[in-house]
């Protein structure tokens, strides 16, 4: 055994800015050194979280995310778009530097912690892998995606697992490039992830999954993973970055804040309620 | 002349797509915008890029060429699931289109 993690269990399933708030916040605490390696299982109940890199008036179908009541976050992660609804699991591992992945290498750090979620899918009795850059995949088909973060002091990787997702509002609601469906050989959204649920013909609980994926971890790393509370410097943290950065519609909208649509992409998530105002715009 | 404006989506062979959308007035690139499913550090510094290519003429290739990998090399400390060139290319070739009658 070489150590121990800190395992966290915080989530705000219906405010997705709290929750972004908080995955920046632990992430932070770690690699300053006031908090321990981490491991964070959480949920959002019904938003789009996009990439750093990202616009979300690009990456998603507005008026389906009003319909379906969605809301649209921004990361601080790279990465591409995804749903999350409360059957989807996140998961968040954040190491201080150096970090058990050989070199602190960003790409190595998918891997590892791709290999550790196959072996909790496997305890499962799901046959997943691990598909460079940051996919996890069954029969070809996306289960999981990563994203992650490399700085000074951090190495930093996340995920989201559909366990019983609702595709239908996932299909509708993000607005994929054909370029990227292209790439992977399929037309449509849908066509190319499943579940967990529909892998194993059954269903399956939370606290299943998320005991399956911290024994994968404990045995890919070789650790003990013992349940945490998040500390006060952590909780001051979210604060700030909930108030600073994830509720405002800057943040949100991602770079595109000076283009020309930028009018009509306040509107229209204004009118939808989508973003929290919040700001300076 | 009146503004073009429009968007280049580009997948990488490294695995990730850079999406870059302009505007060309008079020539010049009055707005431009690079976004993507890619993974870089810092965050702000593609957006900072973005901001250094307007006013560039929209013909001249190699001072646009110049500007983003200078501008790289000074400013981006990693970036994974495109290369430098990708970008470069997605943005001239963005811009380029737009300059086509």
């Amino acid at each position: 055994m070489s150590g121990e993690w800190r395992l966290l269990e915080v989530e705000w399933p219906e405010d997705p800015y709290l929750n972004l708030a908080a995955e920046e916040a632990i992430a932070r605490a770690v690699g300053e050194g006031v908090a321990p390696t981490t491991l964070r299982f959480w949920r959002n109940a019904n938003a789009v979280v996009i990439g750093a890199f990202q616009c979300a008036s690009l990456e998603v179908r507005s008026r389906e995310c009003l319909r379906h009541g969605v809301k649209v976050v921004r990361r601080f992660t790279g990465g591409g778009a995804v749903y999350h609804d409360i059957r989807n699991l996140n998961f968040a591992v954040s190491f201080r530097k150096p970090s058990p992945i050989p070199g602190d290498s960003i790409m190595k750090a998918y891997e590892a912690v791709g290999r550790a979620v196959v072996s909790g899918f496997g305890k499962l009795g799901v046959e997943a892998e691990f598909v460079p850059i940051n996919d996890i995949q069954v029969r070809g088909r996306k289960i999981c995606g990563m994203a992650g973060t490399l700085s000074r002091s951090l190495l930093f990787v996340h995920g989201c697992i559909l366990v019983g997702s609702n595709l239908e509002i996932l299909s509708r609601v993000l607005n994929v490039p054909k370029e990227k469906l292209e790439a992977k050989g399929v037309g449509k959204v849908r066509a190319r992830v499943t579940t967990l649920i529909d892998e194993l013909g059954r269903e399956v609980g939370m606290d299943e999954v998320k005991d399956a994926l911290k024994r994968g971890f404990e045995e890919v790393f070789d650790v003990e993973i013992v349940p945490g509370e998040l500390t006060e410097w952590e909780r001051k943290m979210i604060n700030e970055l909930y108030e600073k950065k994830y509720s405002t519609i800057e943040w949100n909208l991602g770079p595109c804040v000076k283009c020309p649509d930028r009018e009509r992409d306040l509107k229209i998530f204004e009118k939808f309620g989508l973003i929290s105002v919040k700001g300076e715009l | 002349m009146s503004a073009r404006r429009g968007c280049f989506t580009l997948r990488s062979t490294h695995g990730k797509t850079v999406r870059v959308c302009a505007t060309i007035a008079n020539g010049r690139i009055e707005h431009l915008t690079i976004t993507g499913d890619f993974f870089g550090e810092p965050v702000e510094a593609f957006r900072k890029l973005a901001d250094e290519l307007i006013g560039l003429g929209a013909d001249d290739a190699e001072e646009i060429r110049k500007k983003v990998s200078g501008f790289l090399r000074e400013n981006v400390k990693w970036i994974e699931g495109i290369s430098e060139e990708d970008l470069g290319k997605a943005i001239l070739e963005c811009v380029r289109r737009l300059s086509e009658n």
